[in-house]
């Protein structure tokens, strides 16, 4: 037991008040939260019209991009937009606003197979740049919109490393190679490849361009001689890749639009954007954003970002 | 006015009478249901209207799983909601109980809460907030929290009368027991 003489508890003029103040305070605030978080998770419900337009602007990458990351495009964002405009009914047809050189061969891959396994009518609308993975995307579309003046094609792959051993050298630092097998550190920065090496990843990367072109070539039911054409993966003009079969209709968002309209025998098109879900972080993050995405900016200028080995792209 | 020298009323403070102190609990739960919680309850059934629909237990509650992994963004979502929402709560009874020592249910039922540090000369010292964030802390919606829930009736009825968040914030819940006049001197 405790003397209350010792211990006597606050005694406010008006306690009543106090416990109004709070809860009215809490009360405005719980609403005001409760609205921001509604309307951040139910972005879903503002999604209304009947073409859905996906974008695929920058490089097609698998990895999720970090808060400043900016000009990336993430493959699973991508294909679950696909998904999510799969599912609505409301959907008729899918605009795929391409502006990107490509990527990663498995995030395209991706997208493309989303692209091809969608029960809708697809249109990829090519704008300054659709080469590489970003037109296997498009390829795996019902029709091809390009801009005559627009890059496509470069149906490819392309590896690269960094290879500094002359560098480390030069100071006096040297490789310790410690290895289960002997291809376990191929590619590594630190010591020139052997031919076998260089071996081992030309022929995979024949086989990445077999299956690419390959798969392209089906899209687009090329023949063998035609898609053989393609091998040297060089890039193309609208105008070219019209020529060459690569894209069906020259022109931009209207001729795309015109083409669904033909396509699905409609008059009325009320287009509506898919876009990433920004997440409860994204929201918070948005306040710092532009301010720490200018600091890295800088930094990331002054220094190229490479990866530990070999970097593989379509 | 002539200065009477009345007997003085003695009371002391005594642990709180564990059907007081659940009955306020509950008193508080609805208040925080309705008044606080109401704009977040309204957000959750119509997340809810999403999920697929299923009269048994066990099988809405794999429906409501397998929703919940493949809208990942959704349940993250969620989540973050049910953290905020805990906030809210944890905000109501500090808030309150670092104001005026009470709730509004520990106020229908004359109950306080009162720390258990003492100055150097033995006197009690007032509630932190502290004190009263962390005697609260039971509401965050982390797995291990579900302990400090079952382990509460048995420690308030059978135990010390005090929570494990109490022995740890150093706190106890209170009330007045009156025990008779005291004879001036």
């Amino acid at each position: 037991m405790v003397r209350a003489k010792e211990s006597e508890p606050t005694q406010p003029r008006n306690r009543l008040a106090i416990v109004i103040v709070v809860l009215v305070l809490l009360g405005v605030f719980s609403s005001v939260t409760a609205l921001i978080t509604g309307f951040f998770l139910s972005s879903e419900s503002h999604e209304s019209g009947n073409v859905a337009l996906i974008r695929i602007e920058g490089a097609i990458t698998s990895a999720e991009p970090s808060t400043f990351e900016k000009g990336l495009a993430y493959s699973d964002d991508i294909v679950s937009q696909i998904e999510r405009a799969d599912a609505n009914t409301e959907i008729k047809a899918i605009i795929l606003a391409i502006n990107s050189p490509g990527g990663a061969p498995v995030a395209s891959e991706e997208i493309a197979r989303a692209v091809e396994q969608s029960n809708k009518t697809v249109v990829a609308w090519i704008r300054d740049i659709g080469t590489s993975g970003a037109y296997w995307a498009a390829s795996s579309a019902d029709i091809i919109v390009a801009s005559p003046v627009s890059v496509t094609g470069s149906v490819g792959v392309i590896a690269s490393y960094l290879e500094f051993s002359g560098l480390m050298e030069m100071y006096g630092v040297s490789y310790q190679r410690l290895v289960s097998g002997s291809f376990k550190d191929t590619g590594s920065p630190f010591r020139n490849m052997t031919p076998e090496e260089e071996e081992l990843y030309n022929k995979q990367i024949s086989l990445m361009r077999d299956h690419f072109l390959g798969s392209v070539a089906a899209n687009r039911g090329l023949s063998l001689s035609d898609a053989n054409k393609l091998a040297d993966a060089r890039a193309y003009t609208g105008a070219q890749a019209k020529e060459l079969g690569l894209v069906d209709v020259l022109g931009g968002k209207k001729e795309a639009v015109e083409a669904i309209k033909q396509r699905l025998n409609i008059t009325d098109v009320k287009i509506v954007e898919y876009k990433r879900r920004p997440s409860f972080t994204d929201l918070l993050s948005l306040a710092s954003e532009v301010s720490s995405y200018s600091i890295g900016l800088g930094i990331g200028d002054s220094l190229m970002k490479e990866s530990n080995g070999v970097s593989v792209r379509t | 006015m002539t200065n009477l020298n009345l007997p003085k009323l003695q009371v002391v403070l005594g642990s709180a009478t564990p059907w007081k102190r659940f009955v306020a609990f509950f008193v508080d739960m609805l208040i925080v249901e309705y008044l606080i919680l109401g704009p977040f309850t309204r957000l959750l059934s119509r997340i809810s209207a999403l999920m697929p629909q299923s009269s048994n237990f066990y099988s809405a509650y794999g429906a409501a799983y397998s929703f919940f992994e493949s809208n990942s963004s959704v349940a993250t979502g969620v989540y973050l909601m049910f953290f905020i929402m805990a906030l809210f709560v944890i905000s109501y009874f500090a808030l309150l109980e670092w104001a005026i020592g009470q709730s509004v249910g520990k106020m229908i039922f004359n109950l306080y809460v009162i720390s258990d540090y003492y100055n150097n000369r033995g006197r009690r010292h007032e509630l932190r907030f502290w004190q009263c964030i962390v005697r609260n802390l039971r509401f965050l919606p982390l797995a291990p929290v579900i302990l400090l829930w079952i382990s509460a009736p048995f420690l308030i009825v059978l135990g010390p009368r005090k929570r494990a968040l109490e022995f740890l914030s150093k706190t106890r819940v209170v009330e007045p027991h009156t025990m008779g006049y005291s004879i001036p001197r």
